[in-house]
């Protein structure tokens, strides 16, 4: 996925000579579904998951700000079910495909808070947060005007011990916005 | 601090209180001089002023339970106690406890520092010679009018069960938060200014090779805390500068005493007021001074298992020089100290007194010229001296030698371990059923050193250093231990000894490149070596345990102005103590006498938003997962993440 994203840079560094840093902000919704099996999946359901991000030009390549909700459902009584938020910045590029499509590569480190269901826990043990990462490889396609339809495939690792990994398939769509000129002097 | 905050996923909030440290690229003065500016130190993501000792080239570092640490030069002693002089603003500090220095201890806060300069080679600065090196830490004035700000740090290690808590899949639970806090003030006026401000930490000791040692000592959830309020006022008047200071750190947490074989809970106490300053006298002659009263306590914590411990010192220095950048006599100057102790035991001899008298001479007018430097210290019946040669030579346009001969002769009365208080008549070993002797009879440790640096610009943009050291030891004091592991308390107990009037030699050398290829990257690398080259065995053993070589690689880029880019590449050689090979065997190789060598790389990355008064910085140390750790017994540090938020009240 690193490769992917250096590979996809440069190229992005040749779009920066059209969108300046923070020139533009793409604001996405996606529908996430978990398609691994592993240590999470034999006690939890992870069921879909909704994600919001902002993605905007970068002085070299691109930068994603965004959260993603999911409220997995435990498969045994001896578990609890959680609900979870991640929160995450991403860093990673584009390149243009021809006919309105585009391909993005990213890597995204962020952070994941955990509440777990049940009135017996004690409040030490009801909440958690944990580091994670993240790599992402998605396609847009953005026929014209502002609107765009994105699909994607990610890795995503919580750091928990064991790690909490995934496998997520998105679709999702998005609109993409002139960044307003006090946005752009506060990011810049 | 806990040993493993460098694990800690770290948000931090950060408002310096209108403080102007905005020095930017490291400058290094003179060869053998390294100076980390307070941007090198936010791109590095420090959290604490000792952090500056992982940052810096050519020191090694290293620590027991991960929150002091002690550090050397190339050429200094790496065995505590810890001999660097501390500078702060121009002011001589020491929180020296029974020969461990903790900067951390010393209330400076961060967000005011402006520069740490190291230097590493014997030079006469504040009345002492820096072969065991010196940090001196420079805060920056606040800015004009009035300012408030503060900040918070807190984090979550990573490695937590999370869910799978619920499963038998379950892990031990390692989520620990610790946190740093700090509120500040200040004020900056036409000539003067004045600034406090007030630090706070909870810091939780969870590293598995330690955190059993530390709940035997502080009870079954071992915590940190640590205070440190500051006020710093300051005027121009006549040409002069003058500072007056007030600093006071309580620590609640445990110290290390070797013979102990373990942590005692301990509550600590430094507290320095003190005023310094200069005053020019005519043309290119300036009157410098430094008074100073400080009080360090070390404390038994109330209802904690452990030794006896109660212990104050009151420490009084008044120190003050005429440096005279045009004269033959450079520098001359006199520095008094008393020292008083204050212990429920009745020592004989509670105090100390003794008066360095020290010049620096300039033999020659060219631009280099050689020096000569010496001092002399008298007091309790003793004499000590130290003498310096430098000469350099300009070998060409771009390149210089340095050649450096010294001689030290250290008082016996300088000497602050538990040992010499032992011998001084403090009973603690003795009440406390310590199993220890004494092996020879004490004198004044000697050293003989030369040195040779080379600096050299061999094309634009490139700076090259080189050095080689040596060194001839007499009449030290070293310290063995035949440990034993205790399995209940993961701590360690058996017979330890000092062992008078060992001696050796040491030889060493290393290599920096500094280069700044393209615009806004700055890079340097750095190579030493250093080792044992002859003594008795004594010697020879003890710098077994230290690590032979090491190497760093620091780069800063600085692409677009408001984004920095940060990493570090570290190398840090094996070294064995042989005191741990019977614990090695006893606790199934939980504990190894040998300490492996180790990789580690850090990056970082930091923007700043909204025209400087914001700024993002997320780091990830020790992104190779290396196990780094630097005493047999001591904390490692796995890989870290770390996230700041500043923001900067204009």
């Amino acid at each position: 996925m690193l490769l992917l994203v250096l590979q996809l840079v440069p190229h992005a560094l040749k779009a920066q000579t059209r969108a300046s840093p923070f020139e533009t902000l793409d604001l996405g919704i996606t529908v996430l579904a978990d398609v691994n099996h592993g240590a999470l999946q034999q006690w939890w359901s992870p069921g879909p998951a909704v994600g919001i991000g902002l993605t905007t030009p970068f002085y070299l390549g691109i930068l994603e700000l965004g959260l993603q909700y999911a409220h997995p459902s435990a498969l045994s009584d001896d578990v609890p079910g959680f609900r979870s938020l991640f929160v995450y910045a991403g860093w990673g590029g584009g390149r243009a495909l021809g006919a309105g499509f585009a391909a993005a590569g990213t890597a995204r480190v962020g952070i994941m808070a955990m509440r777990f269901e049940g009135d017996s826990l004690p409040g030490d043990r009801a909440s958690e947060n944990e580091l994670g990462v993240a790599a992402r490889a998605a396609v847009r396609w953005m026929p014209a005007g502002a609107w765009y339809a994105e699909t994607s495939v990610s890795y995503q690792s919580i750091l928990t011990s064991p790690h909490m990994e995934q496998v997520l398939l998105a679709a999702g769509i998005g609109r993409r916005f002139a960044t307003p000129a006090w946005l752009r002097d506060f990011l810049d | 601090m806990a040993a493993r905050l460098p694990r800690l996923i770290v948000l931090a909030l950060l408002l310096p209180a209108g403080v102007s440290a905005q020095a930017s690229g490291a400058r290094d003065t003179m060869p053998g001089t390294q100076v980390i500016t307070a941007e090198t130190l936010r791109r590095a993501g420090a959290t604490r002023l000792s952090d500056v000792l992982s940052i810096a080239h050519r020191w090694d570092e290293q620590t027991v339970d991960g929150a002091a640490w002690n550090a050397s030069p190339l050429g200094g002693s790496p065995f505590l106690p810890a001999h660097w002089i501390v500078l702060v603003d121009g002011q001589r500090v020491d929180d020296d406890v029974f020969g461990v220095t903790d900067l951390d201890r010393l209330a400076v806060p961060l967000e005011q520092v402006s520069t740490v300069e190291l230097i590493e080679v014997p030079r006469l600065v504040a009345g002492g010679i820096t072969t065991d090196g010196l940090i001196r830490i420079t805060t920056a004035d606040p800015s004009e009018g009035p300012a408030a700000g503060g900040w918070f740090v807190t984090g979550s290690e990573i490695g937590d069960p999370g869910p799978f808590a619920f499963t038998p899949e379950a892990t031990s639970n390692v989520d620990r938060l610790g946190h740093r806090a700090s509120a500040g003030m200040s004020y900056g006026g036409a000539g003067w200014f004045a600034t406090g401000a007030i630090g706070w930490a909870t810091l939780v000791p969870t590293d598995p090779a330690i955190v059993n040692r530390y709940i035997a000592a502080l009870g079954p959830l071992p915590r940190l805390h640590a205070t440190t309020p500051s006020v710093r006022v300051g005027a121009r008047v006549a040409g002069g500068r003058h500072e007056a200071v007030l600093r006071h750190s309580a620590v609640d947490g445990a110290l290390g005493l070797s013979p102990f074989g373990t942590e005692i809970a301990t509550d600590q106490r430094f507290t320095i007021g003190g005023l310094s300053g200069d005053v020019p006298l005519s043309q290119g002659r300036q009157l410098r001074y430094d008074v100073s009263h400080a009080r360090n306590q070390a404390r038994l914590a109330r209802g904690r298992p452990g030794p006896p411990l109660d212990w104050e010192v009151a420490a009084s220095e008044i120190r003050t020089e005429v440096v005279d950048s045009t004269s033959v006599l450079e520098t001359g100057g006199l520095r008094l100290r008393r020292r008083v102790v204050t212990s429920p035991d009745d020592l004989a001899d509670p105090s100390i007194e003794l008066a360095t008298a020290y010049v620096m001479l300039r033999l020659g007018g060219a631009a280099r010229p050689p020096t000569a430097s010496g001092t002399i210290t008298v007091g309790e019946g003793d004499v000590g001296l130290a003498a310096l040669l430098t000469r350099g030579w300009t070998l060409a346009s771009s390149a210089e030698v340095e050649a450096i001969l010294s001689y030290e002769r250290r008082s016996r009365a300088e000497d602050n371990t538990i040992w010499a208080w032992t011998e001084r008549g403090y009973p603690l070993l003795e009440e406390s059923g310590a199993d220890f002797e004494v092996v020879g009879d004490p004198r004044s440790p000697e050293r003989l050193g030369a040195d040779l640096n080379l600096s050299a610009r061999p094309v634009r943009g490139i700076t090259l250093w080189a050095r080689a050291l040596f060194r001839h030891s007499r009449g030290l004091a070293v310290e063995r231990r035949d440990l034993h592991f205790v399995p209940a308390t993961s701590s360690f107990e058996g017979p330890a000894a000092v062992i008078h009037d060992v001696g050796g030699e040491l030889a060493g050398g290393g290599l920096e490149l500094a280069s700044d290829p393209v615009q806004g990257l700055a890079v340097r690398a750095s190579w030493w070596v250093r080792g044992a080259v002859g003594g008795d065995d004594v010697f020879v053993d003890a710098w077994a345990a230290v690590p032979s070589q090491g190497a760093r690689v620091t780069m800063e880029y600085v692409p677009v102005e408001g984004l920095d880019l940060w990493m570090t590449g570290a190398y840090r050689g094996a070294a064995r103590q042989r005191e741990f090979a019977a614990v090695e065997a006893e606790s199934a190789g939980r504990y190894r006498a040998r300490v492996g060598d180790a990789l580690t790389v850090d990056l970082a990355v930091q923007k700043r938003l909204w025209d400087g008064r914001l700024r993002v910085h997320f780091g990830v140390r020790n992104l190779l997962g290396a196990e780094p750790h630097y005493h047999p017994a001591g904390a490692t540090f796995g890989p870290t993440a770390i996230l700041q938020l500043q923001g900067i009240l204009p």
